[in-house]
């Protein structure tokens, strides 16, 4: 790891971002006093407050430390996986936004469980969404807390002080500070440090773009560098270095499989009023376009530069943001910029931690018919709880947990998008439709992803496992098709449903 | 929900049956669609995964589907139909460049990034109508709402 401590400016640059999120965290305990105000907010943000949460739940330290390098290694195909921004601002909005919030206001809807329970009436699919959001936040959370204690280690040198231990420390460090905030401030806490870290996400990723155009000469600069090398003629190929299957299933996956995240759709029962979200797709949209210049201008950069013969060839391409960082970028703005890598991962990280919370003290309780009472208190506990276990899950397993974190976007799309997306629009959808969907998405995706890694499958099956490119691709669109079997082949039941709740689906 | 609250006609053709009805062959079509190859095989699969947003879209829309959402819709599925169909007849030609800047990232950054959001944001705000149909109805219900949450503090 490049020996970061060793740059004044980021030490205190990532310093000054971990006391403004514990600052935010004591102003927020006190305003933190129900269950409602620890899950929702008080269900009482304004527009700017929960798009800016939306946007830093949704990019994690993938976008600044990850995205880069991966356009350094499979060239503009990368891209595929953040162009659908264009889009999903707006299918967020017209498809869940406005129904989830309405439907928080005739039934108690504090979780994404909660809605589909007020949605389904039906234990086993209430059952289904909560497991496989616990999934998804087990991987999601292990993997931020892993990014988390490299990134501080990294920041601090605790390897040259605590060796073997250094990464222990580091994440220790990384976890204090996000349950300080998260166990006493719940989601208040975690939407207003979302909105300071957004800010210095979006300030960094500003600065760095502009640095990058200075460096590198201009897009055109850049581009014209990197077409001029012999060695990286299939960078702007149409579908970079992977197959046109592999660009395809990112589009899908990054463009429909978004109403399956819950870290980005449970924002929506917290906003204070309905008349808000004329604006949000602006303001989301526009927020997630400038975070991501990071990803396009680093990804453009390091590739000219290596073209150039002014930067080495990366041996690991993972490292293309701190190399471009250290050798490129003056002291303090790449300490706004590695302030800016800590904020994407806590805020993720928290919106994952008050989610899974949820699923332990309220979703899964309920389901077995042992509601818990003390909900507030019981979620501090969890929130504890579930840090710890996916810290020690992270720690003991990382290999594995890297695994889970990378799929466990695929994993939440295909279990929860095509179930939210069309159970909230189309009252026909039975709660067995519902079921099959989140089944199928979660068995075709954990299977695909994880059968060859740990089986030698058959020659033919193989064959065909290889020929689907991406799992998750593959399992969301198997989820949308099971949901659609079995609603066509089943009895409409829309008449059964609440009529508040019909009346919402069918509006 | 459709921020757009103006209701459909009673009679006639559903159109919300219509739509599930298309969402539910487009889906099986991609399932079916990653194993196919060849230049019409990826257009049409192309052609299906960009039709889904839209269609979902539509579907969350028709109870309430106006002139101005369906021009918005057609024309965000040609901005993202077109320049995925641009890429598929791009692959294996050399690198084509525009104004100095290789086509393929004009269409990446524009055909599938910004233009798209300058049509979603316009048209959502364009249809919005806070007042909708159970915008009002629920908010009567708000405070029984916050008593029963009382109850789980």
């Amino acid at each position: 790891m490049v020996p970061i401590v060793e740059q004044p400016w980021l030490t205190v640059a990532s310093a000054l971002s971990l006391v403004a999120v514990l600052a935010i965290g004591l102003w927020s305990g006190g305003r933190t006093r129900t269950a409602k105000d620890f899950f929702v907010a008080g269900r009482s943000v304004g527009l700017w407050v929960i798009a800016m949460a939306t946007m830093t739940a949704a990019f994690s330290g993938f976008v600044f430390l990850g995205g880069p390098g991966l356009t350094y290694r499979i060239g503009v195909a990368s891209l595929f996986i953040v162009v659908p921004v264009g889009f999903t601002s707006g299918l967020l909005c017209w498809v869940l936004a406005k129904r989830l919030r309405l439907l928080a206001e005739v039934e108690e809807v504090f979780t994404i469980p909660d809605a589909l329970h007020s949605r389904f009436k039906s234990q086993l699919t209430t059952a289904l969404g909560s497991v496989a959001i616990l999934a998804g936040t087990i991987g999601y959370l292990g993997a931020q807390l892993l990014a988390l204690g490299i990134l501080i280690e990294a920041i601090l040198g605790t390897r040259h002080f605590f060796g073997e231990q250094s990464l222990l420390v580091a994440m220790s460090v990384g976890l204090g500070t996000l349950l300080f905030y998260s166990v006493i401030g719940g989601m208040v806490a975690g939407v207003y440090t979302d909105l300071v870290q957004g800010a210095v996400m979006l300030v960094g990723s500003l600065l760095v773009f502009g640095q990058t155009l200075n460096v590198g000469g201009g897009i055109r600069g850049m581009t014209g560098s990197i077409l001029a090398s012999d060695g990286m003629a299939s960078f702007f190929a149409p579908f970079g270095r992977v197959s046109f299957s592999v660009a395809l299933g990112f589009f899908f996956v990054f463009g429909v499989g978004v109403l399956g995240q819950p870290q980005m759709i449970h924002k929506f029962l917290m906003l204070k009023r309905v008349e808000q979200l004329r604006w949000l797709p602006l303001v989301l949209g526009g927020s997630q376009v400038i975070c991501l210049l990071i990803w396009v201008g680093i990804g453009l950069a390091v590739p000219a530069l290596v073209a150039e013969g002014r930067l080495a060839p990366l041996d690991n391409p993972d490292g293309a943001t701190l190399q471009f960082l250290l050798e490129f970028v003056p002291d303090a703005l790449a300490g706004v910029v590695i302030a800016a890598a800590l904020a994407a991962i806590m805020s993720t990280a928290d919106s994952f931690l008050n989610i899974g919370a949820a699923v332990l003290v309220r979703d899964l309780p309920r389901v077995f018919g042992r509601p818990v009472h003390r909900q507030l208190a019981a979620a501090r506990m969890a929130t504890v709880f579930l840090a710890l276990v996916a810290a020690w899950l992270a720690l003991a397993y990382g290999d594995l947990i890297a695994l889970l974190g990378t799929f466990a976007f695929g994993t939440l799309a295909a279990a929860l998008a095509p179930t939210l997306a069309v159970g909230m629009s189309w009252s026909r959808v039975t709660p067995a439709a519902a079921s099959a969907s989140i089944a199928t998405g979660l068995i075709v995706n954990l299977g695909l992803e994880i059968l060859p890694r740990v089986a030698a499958l058959p020659e033919a099956m193989a064959r065909v496992v290889s020929g689907f490119a991406i799992p998750s691709a593959v399992a969301l669109a198997a989820s949308f098709a099971a949901l659609s079997l079995v609603t066509w082949l089943g009895r409409d039941r829309a008449e059964e449903l609440p009529e508040a709740v019909r009346q919402i689906v069918e509006s | 929900m459709c921020p757009n609250a103006r209701p459909a006609d009673s009679g006639g053709l559903k159109p919300r049956g219509v739509l599930a009805a298309l969402l539910s062959g487009a889906s099986v079509l991609i399932l079916v669609g990653f194993l196919w190859s060849g230049f019409i095989g990826r257009l049409v699969q192309a052609l299906l995964v960009t039709a889904m947003p839209v269609l979902l879209i539509l579907l969350a829309c028709s109870s309430s589907l106006s002139r101005l959402l369906l021009v918005a819709m057609a024309a965000l599925w040609s901005l993202l139909g077109g320049s995925w169909a641009a890429l598929i007849w791009l692959d294996g030609q050399g690198a084509l460049t525009l104004a100095g800047i290789p086509l393929v990232l004009w269409i990446l950054i524009f055909g599938l990034g910004l233009l798209p959001l300058g049509v979603v944001t316009w048209a959502y705000a364009a249809t919005f109508v806070p007042n909708g149909t159970a915008s009002e109805r629920p908010d009567r219900r708000a405070e029984s709402v916050d008593l029963a949450a009382s109850g789980s503090r």
